[in-house]
């Protein structure tokens, strides 16, 4: 029965910080967001005797791939101005949360699915399964993390000699482009065709 | 007996975050977060099904969706460090230049 109500409890706030990320204006509280719904996520995961992705949703996910979301959008949003009561009571709110959190979370390890996670046995059969079933798939999803990481890199890697050719497509007006003037030149004679540009 | 809680859980997540990449295209980082939801959605339901199907194999898929997840993340957001770098605005409606 209170297995029950906890997973009803924990799908509800899956679905409300889902539903606050899609309305939330601004991106940080968008990204917050979301690491209530990941942390909710990983506590269901938990009871449903996964205790391996729910470590890796919340250390890569949200550890790792939400940092990097909020270190991004701190560069986009104006975030000097913070009241200092706004942050004692965000803090205070965060707090509370925590505690709540670690609440649930003792429940379901005390709980009958969770015996088995104590022996990590779902770990050891899903390491058991990656290589002796899935090698190649598994390997591939290696050199599929090598590629992202240098194509992060690359895409994003600006030397000294390619920042002064930076094209900005952005600072081109319609006025200045390149035009076709039918008048200036006869398509039935094999000479050049001439283009004239606008001086608007 | 098998609790359906879960399961409608994580449909409404990726509904919602199919809904949000859709219908509300503030800026690119939302998107981004959108996406996300949808993939969460489903690797929770994917979880669900290997545990009320007693299927190993369904939890090895997940970790690769997850990893496949975080490799396009990474990668969504370095774009959009690039186009921020271009245009100065991380507003999908400034990049439809090809519109006018």
């Amino acid at each position: 029965m209170i297995a029950h109500i906890v997973e009803i409890i924990l799908a509800s706030v899956m679905v409300a910080s889902a539903a606050m990320v899609v309305t939330f204006k601004h991106p940080i509280r968008s990204i917050l967001a979301l690491l209530i719904c990941m942390m909710a996520t990983s506590m269901v995961w938990l009871s449903l005797e996964a205790e391996f992705l729910a470590l890796m949703l919340m250390i890569v996910h949200g550890g790792a791939v939400m940092t990097m979301f909020i270190y991004v959008s701190m560069t986009f949003v104006d975030t000097t101005k913070v009241s200092v009561n706004k942050l004692i009571s965000c803090l205070v709110s965060l707090l509370i949360l925590g505690l709540i959190w670690c609440g649930v979370l003792y429940y379901l390890l005390q709980s009958e699915s969770a015996v088995a996670t104590y022996r990590g046995f779902n770990t050891y059969q899903l390491g058991v399964l990656w290589v002796r079933d899935y090698p190649w798939p598994w390997m591939m999803l290696g050199v599929l993390l090598l590629v992202s990481m240098m194509g992060c890199v690359q895409i994003v890697y600006r030397s000294k000699a390619t920042s002064s050719k930076t094209i900005r497509p952005s600072e081109v007006s319609a006025e200045d482009r390149l035009h076709y003037s039918p008048e200036v030149n006869d398509l039935s004679s094999s000479e050049t065709i001439q283009w004239e540009m606008d001086d608007g | 007996m098998v609790s359906y809680v879960m399961p409608c859980a994580s449909i409404i997540v990726t509904l919602l975050g199919v809904l949000g990449l859709v219908v509300q295209r503030r800026n690119m980082i939302s998107m981004m977060l959108c996406l996300e939801l949808v993939l969460l959605g489903l690797q929770s339901y994917g979880i669900w099904l290997s545990h009320a199907l007693h299927l190993q194999d369904l939890h090895a898929w997940v970790l690769a969706v997850m990893v496949i997840a975080a490799v396009e993340m990474s990668l969504g957001l370095a774009i959009i460090i690039m186009i921020y770098q271009q245009t100065d605005s991380i507003n999908s409606d400034d990049l439809m230049q090809l519109k006018e």
